[in-house]
């Protein structure tokens, strides 16, 4: 079994890296003309080949996709960005933390808020209170990532100045300490208020109708025959053998939420991958958008690993 | 109690800015200047590692500066104090000063003007073709002299006024300039030294050179960040001088903001793919010169935010702007008539001959002008379908002929004539590459050897004429770009815009107090 797992997660590297070198290069659009645009009344045909030469891209396809190949996958080397003229691991390190800072804290705050939430309303089915939490959270599932953002952007920081527009820091103000951390909080909060929106509905659905499930089952009726507390048979009993859909939802769609919070990223300006590969897109820089894609790759095949063994735990303690 | 020292407190704030504002005048320094910019990351501050668009030249032109720089009325002084040309024997003098210094304290001389040249021509800086240099002298520490290949009527705007002079005692040893980041790598003459830079913040934090010899800085911190709601923070009074939309403008008109809008040095064209049929013919051309109602794509398109294009391609507010030129106006029937005189005929309200219809790929970056050609030339009776593609892609099929037609834009059309050989004949896809007509390319060859003003300026007159009746590209208009300040700093657009052309108010010279003019 554990044999056949790891096995699928090599088959999904080995795609992953021919997608991440041929996709780039699929778009029309050479690298020199995208990143030199209206400089190029100066770029002489001399400099041009230089270019060229120094990115390695006067070089046929088949010679330069051995080159990628090797390179990452031998000398675990992700390259050499031609935009920023520094080595890729160099350039994403800047921006990977603020993704990863972005996307853990709403990961966690949307799957706790989604679990509480799901238990109370699932525990209460068809109640006041379960109706109510439904209505609420099916209206945000209704709007879009980008809605939930600009409309938070509109209102509480262009209109009432409670947040900054953009960015994940007050840049040069050379703060330290508290403050330094309460100015990112402060920048962070509206990104990941929207992360959190669009993520919430679906575990809390999923928590929901899974603890819906589980309430009805033998177990609880026993619990309850027992005399144990209301609270203990919710959480103990009920919720943690309800949280097993709820776990497994992290790392299936941690990909698509994962590209949710990339999108976000750019509604914010926060300076994260989101908007690192976006740059990179537009100047066509092969191995940076190369580099990007196949750390956030790892991101997800590491995260799904990691849930599968995580279930496997909980699978096991359940009662 | 608490009142009265409300009302104490708001008079002397009173008092305060009425006093900064007559202070102003005089000598006054800005603490902290903030610049918004929604980019933010033009990359390090140096020659070989700034981005190569405007933006990224300005930030590194605060460090490095130039022989000779432009203002509102044209060339000044930098780090020449005078130029002259001979003739004779083809190369510019410059006498340079002598009281300058390194941002490391180290001397000035000549010898950093004949190590730059030679640098450059080594490892070739985007902004700046030396090809023109034949080789430059030093004739004693402030004295140099260029030798010209050939007289080379650019020279001043696009080499003299373009190319950062570098301290030799740093970059003599620097093989791979483009990897140099170091901290010495921002060492310059310039009015401001780099304190920080922050890519991934997009953001620059720069400090006032107090022994410039320009002239006192006025400020004496200045900021660059990276900003997506630049008409908000500006009204927050968390920036000073940002770029707007144009529909933001007369608001912040109302709220008090100094609005700036700059010359009309940048152009959008449709570009025609002349190595096919039937844009290889001229009266073609023509007519779909006559269908495209350019007042209704500045009216409509751009919500009057712009000029019509001129087809001599120069802007109209250049001193270099053709008098008289062909024009083209908007006329369907006159359109029609020059289309059915090569042998079209309407079937189905579409122009069609043989097997041939008039139906043709639209290639653009956005849609609402290209909506607007649309409908221009379906009322002709041409077909036309868009497709939206990135700069990127766009360049790339324009640059392999690989496309019917194609809305492409570009700057530069306020400094140097030399603009219309590289979009007349440069193999760049902002060019029409066009070398069939013999007097054209004589003209332009000789544009660039015209030292003398009045006398070139007759030959770019005509080189426009030609151009616009060989109409190889439509210039549709010329858009206007709005920059909103809170007044702290007089800001003034440059001359044929900064450097090459920047058409933005960001000189660096608005930044000190000007003494030696």
């Amino acid at each position: 079994m554990k044999e056949k797992r790891l096995s699928g997660y090599l088959i999904a590297l080995i795609i992953i890296l021919l997608l991440n070198f041929i996709l780039p290069r699929l778009m029309p659009g050479d690298p020199i003309t995208a990143m030199y645009g209206d400089a190029l009344t100066e770029l002489t045909p001399e400099l041009r080949i230089a270019l060229e030469e120094r990115y390695g891209l006067s070089k046929p396809l088949v010679g330069q996709f051995f080159n990628y190949l090797s390179n990452t996958v031998l000398n675990l080397d992700l390259g050499y960005s031609f935009y920023y003229e520094e080595s890729v691991v160099q350039v994403v390190m800047n921006y990977l933390p603020w993704t990863l800072l972005l996307l853990l804290t709403s990961l966690i705050l949307s799957t706790l808020l989604g679990f509480v939430l799901g238990v109370e309303s699932g525990w209460e089915y068809n109640q006041r209170k379960d109706r109510l939490l439904l209505l609420i959270l099916l209206i945000i599932n209704g709007m879009p990532g980008i809605v939930v953002g600009s409309l938070l952007l509109i209102i509480f920081s262009w209109q009432l100045s409670i947040f900054p527009t953009g960015g994940a820091m007050t840049s040069h103000a050379s703060y330290t300490g508290l403050v330094w951390l309460v100015d990112i909080l402060h920048h962070l909060a509206l990104p990941l208020i929207t992360l959190v929106l669009t993520r919430l509905p679906s575990s809390y659905l999923l928590m929901r109708n899974s603890m819906f499930g589980v309430i009805e089952q033998p177990f609880i009726q026993l619990a309850r025959a027992k005399g144990l507390k209301q609270e203990r048979i919710k959480y103990v009993h009920g919720a943690r053998n309800a949280m097993i859909p709820l776990i497994t939802q992290v790392g299936i769609r941690f990909g698509t939420f994962l590209g949710g919070a990339l999108f976000v990223e750019n509604i914010f300006s926060y300076p994260g991958m989101g908007t690192l590969i976006y740059q990179a897109l537009l100047n066509r820089d092969y191995p940076l958008l190369q580099g990007s894609l196949l750390l956030l790759s790892l991101i997800v095949l590491l995260v799904n690993f990691v849930t599968g063994l995580v279930i496997d735990r909980v699978d096991k303690g359940g009662y | 109690m608490k009142k009265l020292l409300l009302v104490i407190l708001l008079l002397s704030l009173v008092v305060g800015i009425g006093f900064f504002n007559l202070s102003n005048n005089s000598e006054a320094e800005v603490e902290v200047l903030k610049i918004g910019d929604q980019r933010g990351d033009w990359g390090y501050p140096t020659p070989h590692r700034h981005y190569l668009r405007g933006p990224g030249y300005l930030r590194m032109s605060l460090i490095f500066d130039t022989l000779i720089w432009k203002d509102e009325s044209g060339f000044v002084s930098a780090l020449a104090e005078d130029w002259s040309y001979e003739e004779e024997e083809n190369y510019f003098t410059f006498n340079l000063r002598r009281d300058v210094n390194w941002h490391d304290g180290t001397e000035f001389t000549g010898q950093d003007v004949v190590f730059t040249f030679n640098y450059l021509q080594e490892n070739p800086y985007g902004w700046a073709n030396l090809n023109a240099v034949e080789k430059v002298e030093l004739i004693d520490d402030y004295q140099v002299r260029v030798y010209l290949s050939q007289p080379y009527a650019p020279f001043l705007e696009r080499v003299a006024g373009v190319v950062p002079i570098l301290p030799e005692h740093i970059w003599a040893e620097i093989e791979k300039p483009r990897e140099f980041t170091a901290t010495e790598a921002v060492v310059g003459t310039g009015p401001y030294q780099l304190a920080e830079y922050n890519r991934t913040q997009g953001s620059y934090f720069y400090q006032a050179n107090e022994d410039y010899y320009g002239g006192d800085p006025i400020v004496e911190e200045l900021i660059f960040v990276k900003t997506n709601s630049p008409e908000v923070e500006l009204q927050r009074g968390e920036l000073n001088i940002v770029e707007v939309m144009p529909e933001a403008v007369e608001s912040l008109a109302e709220a008090g903001f100094e609005l700036m809008t700059g010359n009309h040095f940048w152009a959008n064209k449709l570009m025609f793919n002349q190595h096919q049929e039937p844009f290889d013919q001229r009266k073609f051309r023509q007519a779909l010169a006559h269908a495209i109602n350019r007042e209704e794509l500045v009216e409509r398109g751009l919500r009057g935010y712009g000029v019509e294009g001129s087809q001599g391609l120069i802007s109209p507010d250049s001193k270099w702007a053709a008098k008289e030129l062909p024009e083209y106006d908007y006329n369907p029937q006159k359109s029609r008539n020059l289309i059915e005189e090569l042998g079209y005929s309407k079937e189905d309200g579409v122009y069609t001959k043989g097997d041939q219809s008039l139906e043709f790929t639209l290639l653009t970056q956005e849609d609402r002008i290209s909506e607007i050609i649309k409908q221009n030339l379906k009322q002709v009776g041409i077909e036309v379908e868009i497709r939206v593609l990135d700069e990127a892609s766009l360049d790339t099929k324009i640059d392999n002929w690989n496309f019917d037609l194609a809305i492409s834009g570009h700057g530069g059309l306020g400094g140097d004539p030399m603009v219309l050989n590289q979009m007349i004949l440069d193999d760049d896809p902002k060019s029409v590459r066009f070398k069939e007509n013999q007097q054209l390319i004589d003209q332009l060859e000789k544009q660039l050897t015209i030292m003398e003003q009045d006398r070139r300026l007759e030959v770019v007159e005509d080189i426009q004429g030609i151009y616009a009746e060989e109409l190889l590209a439509i210039t549709l208009y010329y858009p206007e770009e709005y920059w909103a300040s809170d007044g702290t700093i007089p800001w003034f657009y440059t001359a044929g815009g900064i450097a090459i052309g920047i058409p933005h108010p960001l000189n660096k010279l608005a930044l000190i107090e000007r003494d030696f003019d």
